[in-house]
């Protein structure tokens, strides 16, 4: 109960404090002369979210990055000793093959999943549209965890003999099968692409969403002067529609790349990084929590910054030059 | 207007709940005789959190000290940051010894404070203080221990069926395969646990190294000085195999061991017709039993001590794990009398009157606890001549909860032969 009280009374206080602070800076800039006024004024407004994000995002990731070069206590200096550790360690270098494998192969699903949806939706009635539309999109309001949770029950496994409780298994043994441990098995990485379904599951309805919303901006005198040309409905379609709502397209992909960067939850519910599955987001969290070893942790995590920092710079400029042609 | 009056009532709320917020921060202190004691430990769960604060009671009473229990399901993460940020609680539980030693620099050894150490060597198992001694220093002593070799079997079937407890291992080897022979199932084994999947089977392993080659043997291999593909290591691995992985003495062979949850695979012994009639698995098992067969435990559930290997080592070994208390802070007067007590035979009966934990403590009165499935256990951990620690927690991390727990999934899924497993483990020993 104390407690209750504190946490309140701390939000208050901080959501207060921040109220309180821009009132008192504004007030004195007030008594700047003129032009002075008008020269400060965007700092201020500006200055204090800059200070955080200083704080707590660049400070850590400098530090981070600072930890990459030192043993796992933090204390001796060992160069790039972590580095060349981990990108010669067969279990690494596997980790990263299947977030390469991941990269290319959710953000596509998502979007070819999305756009399938998003184009057959339209066609429905209203009604129906709007139906369909929810249920897709019902997996984006389920965590992580919790979506991995449901599809360990899809992959269950039981030895032949017992009541098959997992879907795929209950369907695969009806057809005449024998029970498969569908999660251990890693030929052609199977596991793996079984997981990245969870993930494309999730994000589909984020897809749709945005995608249907394109599509429906698309003008409709571009598309019936290509049918008065002749062209099939696919023709129009990809020709037509797609390089219309291409931008959006490139949006959806580069944000599900960028959460497939840092997927981590799917793969330790699921597997714990078991049987070929594993990819670096899990194998940080192992360095760093199950080993306690920070400096390769830190590494590990350095590498993922600098492969997310192309894909943000490549969205920062896209979404410029869609502002920039709005 | 309206918006000023708003202004002033938000300026006024927020300097009260300033004021406030720190009146209540400042709750807790008090120095010198009355300084209170904060307990860090990772016995979590609804269940045990309340036996452990009944025991805790107990300790209040007997030593008029005010003691706060705080458990916490990641302990191992948050007692280094804790240490490290200079927040360190005045004693800690530690689960795993290895990771107690690990950061020996910032506990006080036992020997260095008036807590009682000679006594408590007296009654301790013999060896139990080994695992958290270095270079002569004692930094932890256990406050309870779950024995590990023992073998539970469905009373009633067993004997129905006309099958004897097993003595050596030439006869266990031999009902596994009456048991076969009556066309049922042997054993049921299960090694799925979340994110520590494969600890089930470590301990099989290190069980059988106990028996092959040796507690001698097993405190090289612990210490990293024996190799895991050393002749012996690889041996108590195949004799473990030989149980685990013969056709038909568990349902579903390997791919089903390392799938099943290991509390649900100790349930199948009690299903009618049972699913198994073998399960080896520690004390604590029992609160994973079927709700009526806890009620009648001594009807219901057999146990024996896994036998021992017939050209191996001569004698019964029992493995097993347990908290260790370690004091970190010295300076809280009352933090040692609290240690004396908690590391002491008088600790921790509300907790063993529960079952399934056992006093790590031979002059404990047996009696007390709850079944004599339990006191039967007591009662041969005991008399057993050798007493070792769970290995896989004395070993360094990257091991003991890294590359022995997917090592063991890795083979016994049959994803990859013993001996590459054995080679990978080896392998990813730390080189410092």
């Amino acid at each position: 109960m104390l407690k209750a009280i504190n946490a309140l009374l701390a939000v208050l206080a901080g959501v207060g404090g921040g109220f309180a602070l821009y009132l008192i800076l504004n007030w004195l800039v007030e008594r700047l002369p003129g032009r002075w006024e008008d020269r400060i004024k965007p700092y201020i407004f500006i200055g204090p979210a800059i200070v955080f994000v200083t704080i707590f995002l660049v400070y850590p990731a400098l530090r981070t990055a600072y930890l990459s070069f030192f043993d796992d206590d933090g204390e001796e200096f060992v160069g790039l000793a972590n580095y060349v550790d981990l990108l010669g360690e067969s279990s690494f270098l596997n980790a990263l093959f299947n977030n390469v494998l991941w990269l290319i192969v959710v953000p596509a699903g998502v979007v070819i999943a999305g756009l399938i949806v998003a184009v057959l939706a339209d066609q429905l009635s209203t009604r129906g549209e709007n139906t369909v539309k929810s249920f897709i999109f019902l997996p984006m309001a389920i965590s992580f965890v919790g979506a991995s949770t449901i599809w360990r029950f899809v992959y269950a496994f039981e030895p032949e003999g017992r009541p098959q409780i997992g879907l795929l298994n209950a369907v695969w043994t009806f057809f005449g099968g024998d029970p498969v441990a569908w999660i251990q098995n890693d030929s052609f990485r199977l596991n793996s692409f079984l997981l990245m379904v969870i993930m494309i599951w999730l994000q589909t309805g984020f897809a749709m969403v945005l995608l249907s919303a394109a599509i429906k901006n698309v003008p409709t005198e571009t598309v019936e002067a290509a049918r008065i040309d002749g062209a099939s409905e696919i023709q129009i379609f990809f020709q037509v529609v797609v390089p219309q709502i291409w931008s959006t397209v490139v949006t959806v992909f580069v944000t599900v790349l960028i959460l497939t960067l840092k997927i981590f939850d799917i793969i330790y519910v699921m597997t714990g990084g078991r049987f070929n599955t594993d990819v670096i987001g899990n194998r940080f969290i192992t360095e760093l929590i199950n080993f306690g070893r920070d400096g390769r942790a830190s590494a590990i995590v350095v590498m993922l910054l600098v492969a997310v920092i192309p894909v943000m710079i490549y969205q920062v400029r896209q979404f410029r030059q869609m502002e920039a042609t709005r | 207007m309206r918006s000023r009056n708003t202004l002033r009532i938000g300026a006024l709320v927020f300097a009260g709940s300033l004021v406030l917020s720190g009146c209540l921060g400042a709750e807790q202190g008090g120095d010198g005789e009355n300084q209170p004691v904060e307990i860090f430990g990772g016995i979590t769960g609804t269940e045990e959190a309340r036996l452990v604060e009944e025991a805790v009671a107990e300790i209040e009473e007997a030593t008029g000290v005010d003691v706060q229990y705080q458990p916490s399901r990641d302990f191992t993460t948050i007692i280094r940051s804790r240490v490290r940020g200079g927040d360190a609680p005045d004693i800690a539980l530690y689960p795993q010894p290895g990771l107690l030693l690990d950061m020996s620099s910032d506990i006080t050894p036992l020997d260095d404070v008036d807590v009682g150490l000679d006594q408590v060597r007296e009654t301790l198992i013999p060896g139990f203080l080994d695992s958290a001694t270095k270079d002569g220093k004692v930094y932890g002593a256990p406050i309870d221990q779950a024995p590990k070799s023992l073998v539970w079997y469905p009373k009633k079937p067993f004997e129905q069926a006309g099958y004897q407890v097993p003595t050596t291992h030439q006869e266990l080897l031999d009902l596994t395969e009456r048991i076969k022979d009556d066309g049922e199932t042997p054993w049921c084994i299960g090694i799925e646990s979340g994110p520590d999947t494969g600890w089930p089977a470590t301990d099989w392993l290190e069980d059988y190294v106990l028996r092959t080659a040796g507690p001698e043997a097993y405190d090289q291999w612990v210490n990293g000085e024996l190799k895991f593909n050393s002749p012996e290591i690889t041996e108590a691995a195949e004799t473990v195999g030989e149980i685990m992985l013969t056709e038909g003495n568990v349902q579903g062979g390997g791919k089903a061991i390392v799938n099943t949850p290991f509390g649900e695979s100790s349930e199948r012994l009690f299903e009618d017709p049972p699913g198994c009639y073998l399960h080896r698995q520690a004390s604590f098992i029992t609160s994973f039993f079927p709700d009526k067969v806890q009620e009648n435990l001594d009807e219901e559930a057999g146990v024996f001590v896994l036998p021992p290997v017939e050209d191996g080592y001569d004698g019964t070994p029992i493995l097993g794990s347990g908290n260790f208390a370690a004091l970190l802070n010295s300076e809280n007067e009352n933090a040692i009398k609290v240690m004396e007590y908690l590391i002491s035979d008088k600790f921790g009966t509300p907790r063993y009157e529960a079952g399934g934990i056992l006093s790590p403590h031979t002059t404990f009165d047996t009696s007390k606890y709850p079944d004599e499935v339990t006191q039967q256990i007591a009662d041969q951990v005991n008399e057993a001549d050798v007493f070792r620690f769970d290995g896989s927690d004395l070993m360094p991390a990257e091991v003991g909860t890294g590359s022995f727990w997917t090592g063991m999934v890795d083979w016994i899924g049959g994803r990859k032969d013993l001996d590459a497993v054995l080679s990978d483990i080896d392998e990813s020993w730390p080189s410092s």
